[in-house]
């Protein structure tokens, strides 16, 4: 290639058509890729409450009450009743039960 | 090339709008020449490629780390969304905004068609050659900037440009014995 050919391409190159305005496109296309992002992370966040919701409904509904709390609180029930009136006489008197009978 | 200053890039790093459009008047028609080229004169795919361009500058501009100049940074975002665009176009090779006439001198005028040789020349370059011929030889870039662009070593880079003068010599060489 003769040096002045090559001159001539790259300057030939170096030619080009003036660049359109491109900045407003630019910002458009940001904001609308940013309000897709928010809309998508809110839908997100969306399912991701309900989803949560859901799952504690579901979990709460099913729990099965401790054998423990279960005790307590029908011991709990007893004392406020009176039914262990006679339990308790027995339990803490210093003479025998026989007396009663 | 000069670079913007550092506290105009920290403010549009921070979607500062104002600075952002001076890094965009700043720096975009360095990039539009340099992709104009490289998808060979494709008025739409630059414009496109252009775009996507300034819109991941505009993202991704917080963590840029001052390592290297912001133009080599913004250089190399427009070569990986070029080649994006044109693997997913496979673009057809054109001509079109080449000025032609610049390649013919009085005394050749004869003997080249032009349009013909350019074409053929052309060919004879992928766009990953246009991108470094548009960058080493019309805009001046460093090979070491170049290899920082395209994560090649500046040692291939400089032996791939010679190969490619060699390759557009030998075709413009094979085009001139035929005539």
């Amino acid at each position: 290639m003769e040096n002045s050919f090559e001159e001539n391409f790259l300057q030939a190159l170096s030619r080009v058509p003036e660049m359109p305005e491109c900045y407003e496109n630019v910002m458009r296309r940001i904001r609308k890729r940013n309000a897709t992002m928010r809309t998508l992370w809110a839908a997100a966040a969306s399912l991701l409450i309900a989803a949560t919701s859901v799952l504690y409904l579901e979990l709460s509904k099913n729990q099965a009450v401790p054998m423990e709390v279960v005790e307590e609180l029908q011991s709990i029930q007893s004392h406020v009743n009176g039914e262990d009136i006679h339990q308790e006489l027995v339990s803490y008197s210093l003479v025998s039960e026989e007396i009663y009978k | 090339m000069k670079e913007l200053d550092e506290i105009t890039i920290r403010r549009a790093a921070k979607k500062d709008q104002q600075a952002f459009r001076q890094v965009y008047d700043y720096y975009s028609l360095f990039v539009w020449k340099v992709i104009f080229r490289t998808v060979n004169g494709d008025t739409e795919a630059a414009k496109e490629v252009v775009q996507e361009t300034f819109i991941r500058v505009y993202t991704s501009l917080g963590s840029f780390g001052f390592n290297s100049a912001l133009s080599t940074w913004i250089y190399r975002i427009a070569y990986n969304t070029a080649n994006t665009y044109l693997s997913k176009k496979k673009s057809k090779r054109l001509v079109d905004g080449l000025d032609v006439d610049l390649l013919v001198d009085g005394k050749t005028k004869e003997n080249y068609e032009n349009k013909e040789i350019v074409e053929a020349l052309l060919s004879a370059v992928s766009p990953e050659e246009r991108f470094l011929l548009m960058g080493r030889e019309v805009e001046g870039i460093s090979f070491e900037e170049l290899a920082r662009i395209t994560g090649k070593s500046s040692e291939a880079l400089r032996t791939l440009m010679s190969r490619l003068k060699a390759r557009l010599r030998a075709t413009y060489d094979n085009l001139n014995q035929k005539k």
